[in-house]
């Protein structure tokens, strides 16, 4: 059975292109454009097995999303990959804080994220 | 071009602000500079900021939906190019076809394997009316010698007769039997005869049917090796073109690979939108604050202090080309190619 992948940003075109990647690596794919219609994704989701999380978005920022994922009881052990195009310390040490798993910075292509995603994905 | 446009829209801020600035210093240690009152350019430069970002964001959307199109179509390429290679390779792969050639290439072969042992079996056959033929010989030969025997007993009859005669009386009774032996001869020799014409009726029949059948034979023998060499000649033909087929879909699969490669190649190049949008979504935001600042400082009568102004500037940066603008770098400001992950 395929695993699920939440993939939230809220560009359309970035989100296209990660699932194609997933989607093209036999993962089902799940989308939401910032942290508020991820954590509604998340909540009508039956299992999601990985989450990859843009940081500055509209609404909710993936930060903030992020934490909330930890704080959830039945979300908090879904593994984050972050993916952004701040490639900063101060940014990357708050993705840590927050609970995030990795962190890569875009553009990104397609075998560093499937190399992430398969080492953080659950079982 | 988007970008070249957006990035001169900001130069065009920059210029504005700087020299209203440089007026604004001036205006803090002298009175304002006779001609175009200051309030009014602050409301010509808040004009401008506000078009020029509502031009920035009108071809973000412009270049957010060709991307997403181009995003969509490239998808949908990727999917058919998909079908197409998968075929082709599941044609490649699949030996079923070749199967098929194979057992029907057995099959014919087998047919034909019956024909010659069909016509072997009838050569065995006429190999045994041969040698009938030849015992026909044998009772042709019998025939006459029943016959030789008849003539050779009537001549012994013959000869008896006589010697009774010659005896009178006496050999009347020996002359009879003469007579029935030489009666007798004639119906062997008669039925020697018969015998012999029978024989060689017999054996001309069963030459006939030798001949003929020994004519057919080679003729089923001839049609048969025909038939394996038109058999051989179409299985090799069909293996030709299979292998020829194999071929063209093993390169139809690698160009549909290497076409699939680039296609995701430029998919993935599709990425440079997103840093795009969050330049010039800084860019916006930047140019309304400044905006702001400059009216604020106007009102005041002073230049926005230099700390805070570099803050508002550099607010909301996201990327490395952009805190590369801000060290004066613009020229070498280009996205990382690519950066390792950080596990954490």
């Amino acid at each position: 059975m395929a695993k699920t992948i939440l993939i939230v940003d809220d560009s359309t075109s970035l989100r296209t292109v990660v699932r194609l990647a997933l989607a093209r690596a036999g993962y089902d794919v799940l989308e939401a454009g910032d942290g508020v219609a991820a954590l509604e994704a998340l909540a009508q989701a039956p299992k999601v097995h990985l989450i990859v999380c843009d940081v500055n978005m509209p609404n909710m920022d993936g930060i903030t999303f992020v934490t909330q994922v930890k704080q959830h009881p039945r979300h908090r052990f879904i593994p984050v990959v972050m993916l952004t195009t701040e490639g900063e310390e101060d940014a990357k040490n708050r993705g840590r804080q927050a609970g995030a798993k990795a962190w890569i910075v875009k553009p990104f292509n397609p075998p560093q994220l499937l190399d992430a995603v398969s080492k953080l994905v659950l079982p | 071009m988007t970008v070249a446009w957006g990035l001169w829209a900001l130069a065009a801020v920059a210029v504005v602000v700087a020299w209203q600035l440089r007026r604004s210093g001036s205006a803090q240690t002298a009175a304002p500079a006779a001609g175009t009152p200051p309030g009014e350019l602050v409301n010509r430069l808040e004009e401008a900021s506000r078009t020029w970002s509502t031009h920035v964001a009108t071809a973000q959307t412009q270049l957010r939906d060709a991307v997403d199109q181009m995003l969509g179509s490239f998808g949908d390429i990727l999917q058919q190019l998909d079908g197409l290679v998968g075929s082709a390779g599941g044609r490649q792969g699949d030996s079923g076809g070749l199967a098929v050639l194979a057992d029907c290439d057995e099959q014919l072969r087998g047919l034909l394997a019956n024909f010659n042992r069909f016509v072997q079996s009838r050569n065995e056959m006429l190999g045994t009316v041969r040698t009938l033929g030849e015992s026909s010989g044998r009772l042709h030969t019998m025939a006459e010698d029943v016959s030789h025997i008849a003539r050779h007993t009537n001549l012994l009859s013959i000869n008896a007769a006589i010697e009774a005669a010659r005896a009178g009386a006496a050999g009347r009774g020996f002359a009879v039997v003469a007579g029935e032996v030489r009666r007798l001869s004639a119906e062997s020799g008669e039925t020697g005869r018969r015998i012999g014409e029978q024989v060689r009726e017999f054996d001309q029949h069963m030459q006939q049917a030798l001949v003929l059948a020994t004519e057919s034979a080679s003729r089923d023998t001839e049609a048969i090796q025909a038939s394996e060499q038109t058999v051989g000649h179409v299985v090799s033909q069909v293996n030709a073109t299979v292998a020829d087929l194999q071929q063209r879909n093993a390169e139809q699969s690698a160009q549909g690979e290497r076409v699939k490669a680039q296609v995701e190649q430029l998919l993935m190049a599709f990425q440079f939108q997103d840093r795009v949008h969050q330049i010039l979504d800084q860019l916006r935001d930047s140019m309304t604050q400044a905006s702001v600042s400059v009216q604020q400082a106007a009102a005041r009568g002073r230049a926005p202090d230099e700390s805070a102004w570099q803050q508002l500037l550099a607010a909301g940066y996201t990327t490395a080309e952009q805190r590369a603008v801000t060290r004066g770098n613009a020229v070498q400001a280009a996205p990382p190619q690519h950066i390792e992950t950080t596990f954490f």
